[in-house]
């Protein structure tokens, strides 16, 4: 475990760590960031950021992942559907556990399988031809832009002729 | 829109920006919306599923039909009704969830390989000669749409092309997943090279799966650091090939694996076989940097000033200019 303190948890430690970072940097990089920084933590270990994020154990082994994800699927975390609340309920595949996980995901396999996304190609196609019409009026106008307002269309552009 | 407004505490290393009290408002308005919207559509595919008999409302397998399909399987009655409030609002909410899950974290990798491309003109130069080759010597997009129609299956015929995503996915994953843990379930830690046989009680913490770190481990990856999309072509023992089985996990791995993963690929191949040879994507952060007066504090991680914010997109959503090759 990194450096505790009984008051402030990890928090200092989460701090400095989090200080070579840019400040808008995603969350992501924070074990990362600890591996490099203390690289005898060994690849298992809790950390403490009460108030601000619950008690985590973070696990950096490929060795420790299977346990959790393969040998035994430990059951999601809840606050997911807190996230996902807002846009789908909170009930839905990645929220479900048990039985009720395992019937959705079998209604649903069809709809990802090899053979189903070959017949979506010219759907795919067809919304990527109108991004290169976009791509095209942008090279002519020269203009910087920023990509993710393009790819966000594009992709939830595909995403609906292939949900609905 | 919605998006933006989405936080898991965790939005910005400041510990306080999840506490902004319009978000729910913003929430509530779009989802009353998007509700909307989504339900209309749900009721009227409903209705012409109903309609067996008519040829064009055969069921396909998009997200929408298969939910409506099992229901009206399961319950002989609904043939002949109008869909119960209580399921109508679950298909639509499974319907949003997939529209949600299935193009936010496509979108920020889509991002990653311009930026990359941009980065690595060798790798840029490879990519559009795997197209040449495999689809036939064209600038323009619109061959080949006509080609890929005409023949999916030529999307399997692009070994480097699945490289470069690979290895996109792997310096960038956009995902992150989180458990809980159980009672009387630990973690055994057996590497040989940490505290061997270490027990690691699981019960009320929140267990993080994070391909970020594992993704850029030395002991998983020679030169983690460098984009190398050749580590994925080269034979078995060779020193590039990952060193473990599950250190490339972009979409997790086990049971609740991405179900979209295969979509996913498929999606990036598409849009780089239309793309890579028709335009030129140029990464502007240093003249928009200059523009905004410079940048204040640290503003690159490893050294890239395309780093992962928000929702794991490149920082300023990629600010670019593209020109045309054709």
């Amino acid at each position: 475990m990194p450096p505790w303190n009984p008051i402030l948890g990890h928090l200092y430690f989460c701090y400095k760590i989090a200080s070579k970072l840019p400040k808008d940097a995603h969350p992501n990089y924070l074990p990362d960031m600890i591996r490099r920084e203390s690289p005898n933590l060994g690849p298992i270990y809790y950390l403490d950021t009460w108030p601000f994020g619950p008690q985590m154990l973070i696990i950096t082994s490929t060795q420790g992942l299977h346990q959790v994800t393969q040998e035994h699927s430990l059951p999601k975390y809840p606050a997911l559907k807190d996230f996902l609340g807002p846009i789908s309920g909170g009930f839905e595949l990645v929220t479900m556990e048990g039985d009720v996980w395992k019937k959705w995901r079998g209604i649903f396999n069809p709809g990802f399988s090899a053979n189903h996304l070959m017949t979506l190609t010219s759907s795919i196609v067809e919304e990527t031809e109108r991004f290169c019409e976009v791509l095209r009026e942008l090279s002519q106008s020269r203009r910087i832009f920023r990509m993710k307002d393009l790819t966000d269309n594009l992709t939830v552009d595909i995403i609906g002729r292939i949900v609905m | 829109m919605q998006i933006k407004w989405l936080t898991f505490g965790d939005e910005e290393l400041n510990p306080f920006a999840s506490y902004n009290p319009v978000r729910p408002l913003v929430h509530w308005y779009n989802s009353r919306r998007m509700n909307k919207y989504v339900t209309r559509i749900v009721d009227q595919r409903f209705a012409e599923l109903q309609n067996e008999h008519n040829e064009h409302n055969k069921a396909s397998k998009s997200i929408l039909d298969l939910v409506l399909t099992a229901h009206l399987s399961e319950n002989v009655a609904s043939k002949a009704q109008p869909l119960d409030l209580a399921f109508r609002s679950f298909t639509t909410n499974q319907v949003k969830l997939f529209l949600f899950s299935g193009h936010d974290t496509t979108s920020s990798t889509i991002c990653y390989l311009f930026y990359i491309l941009a980065r690595h003109p060798t790798v840029l130069a490879r990519l559009r000669a795997e197209h040449n080759s495999v689809l036939g010597p064209s600038l323009d997009p619109s061959r080949a749409a006509i080609t890929l129609i005409s023949d999916p299956f030529l999307l399997n015929k692009l070994p480097y092309t699945l490289a470069v995503i690979k290895e996109t996915l792997r310096l960038y994953p956009t995902v992150s997943t989180t458990r809980i843990g159980e009672p009387h379930f630990s973690i055994i830690d057996a590497d040989a090279d940490a505290n061997t046989g270490q027990h690691f009680p699981t019960d009320g913490f929140c267990v993080w799966d994070i391909p970020q770190v594992i993704h850029r481990d030395p002991r998983y990856w020679s030169r983690p650091d460098d984009f190398i999309p050749e580590r994925w072509l080269v034979p078995a023992g060779d020193l590039l090939r990952p060193m473990a089985k599950g250190a490339w996990r972009p979409f997790s791995e086990g049971p609740r694996n991405c179900i979209g993963q295969e979509l996913a690929v498929m999606e990036m191949k598409v849009i780089l076989v239309m793309t890579a040879r028709a335009f030129d994507v140029q990464v502007a952060y240093e003249e928009v940097d200059r523009a905004q007066g410079g940048t204040r504090g640290v503003k690159t991680v490893y050294g890239e000033r395309g780093y992962q914010v928000q929702r794991a997109q490149p920082s300023g959503d990629l600010p670019c200019r593209v020109t045309q090759r054709h």
